[in-house]
């Protein structure tokens, strides 16, 4: 499971669902299915423990701290080297 | 004709033993098994060979560029077995890493794509692989491209998903995905990383057909069907060069996930 917020390289999937960690912002796309069976109990705690992760990150910041601090790449236009 | 094998196939529900991440040593795997005929993609253009390096992974191979630090095209060999053995991998655990095997000269790093609104887009998906080992490499940045978020989590993973479904149904199946580069400029991640102007997917079914998929890389992604005769002029990668004439010419009758060029307005 991610530590969330910790780094920007963890990732992990649950069937079709990605989550991958940032130091600002955990993005999470995807669909998983929960089956009514072992396998879907099992998806459903891998879940429930994701969640629990996040609040409990998000609920030990300080108000003061709440600000994302995400670096902004630099993104420019360049010539395209292969035209 | 590949044409309308779309067939939904129920998931596999597998006992879901959380995977660790593994952090192997890259080992060169065998580049050839991945390409269709033994016959690797061919790229004409003097221009874009330059500062290429091929990288054999597992369960893929790469050729990488310098130039553009990103992959210039990915292969890979999907069976209905390979495919099952991904669906089984239910939950994965990983690490996006930049590839040691490239100079620090040619490969991308972590900090190049951190905050720059662009996603690390996987070439080879990550949900193809069957193994932990696999499933690690697959996370390589040798693999990825700067890739639009809303592509890349949206129609891109429902292509991705199409063509395992293809490869399950059809039994066998040779793809080659790599990012496109036209147009007079390009976008550039911290000073280092090319952003393709559109990313592209070629599948090859033995005794079937084959035929490849064309989405600009960005918002509200435009996509076209196209024959891979049309792909290889478009985007200077040939990616199966032993095709005879009338396969390569032919546009398949495959689904869009997004809307197409000749879509009028907006949208997902």
């Amino acid at each position: 499971m991610i530590k969330p917020f910790a780094d920007d390289e963890a990732a992990v999937s649950i069937e079709d669902l990605y989550i991958e960690n940032g130091t600002a912002r955990v993005v999470i796309s995807g669909s998983v299915e929960i089956t009514r069976d072992s396998a879907g109990l099992e998806r459903a705690r891998v879940l429930k423990d994701l969640a629990d992760h996040l609040v409990a990150a998000l609920e030990a910041i300080e108000p003061q701290q709440a600000q994302p601090d995400e670096r902004i790449a630099s993104v420019d236009q360049v010539e395209n080297p292969f035209a | 004709m590949l044409a309308a094998v779309l067939v939904t196939v129920a998931s596999a529900c597998s006992e879901g033993a959380s995977q660790s991440a593994a952090t192997p040593s890259p080992v060169a795997g065998s580049c050839i098994t991945t390409y269709a005929n033994g016959t690797r993609p061919v790229i004409a253009d003097a221009r874009r060979m330059a500062g290429t390096r091929m990288l054999c992974f597992r369960a893929f191979a790469v050729l990488h560029s310098g130039v553009t630090r990103t992959p210039l095209w990915v292969t890979e060999r999907l069976t209905r077995v390979s495919v099952e053995a991904a669906r089984a991998l239910d939950t994965r655990d990983n690490r996006f890493h930049a590839e040691e095997r490239l100079p620090t000269g040619e490969r991308a790093e972590l900090e190049d794509y951190r905050g720059s609104g662009f996603d690390r887009g996987h070439m080879a998906p990550s949900g193809d692989m069957g193994r932990p080992v696999d499933d690690y490499e697959s996370f390589s940045l040798a693999n990825m491209v700067p890739q639009d978020g809303s592509l890349n989590r949206g129609g891109w993973a429902d292509l991705e998903g199409y063509v395992r479904d293809l490869a399950a149904t059809l039994g066998e199946a040779y793809v080659v995905t790599g990012p496109a580069f036209s147009g007079a400029t390009l976008r550039r991640l911290d000073g280092r990383v090319l952003v393709p102007s559109h990313v592209w997917k070629a599948v090859r079914v033995p005794g079937q057909g084959a035929g490849a998929w064309i989405a600009v890389n960005g918002p509200g992604s435009r996509w076209e069907v196209v024959s891979i005769a049309t792909l290889a002029a478009r985007v200077g990668v040939d990616p199966f060069p032993g095709l005879d004439h009338a396969t390569r010419s032919r546009v398949p009758a495959f689904p869009t996930f997004g809307p197409t060029q000749n879509d009028g307005g907006d949208g997902e």
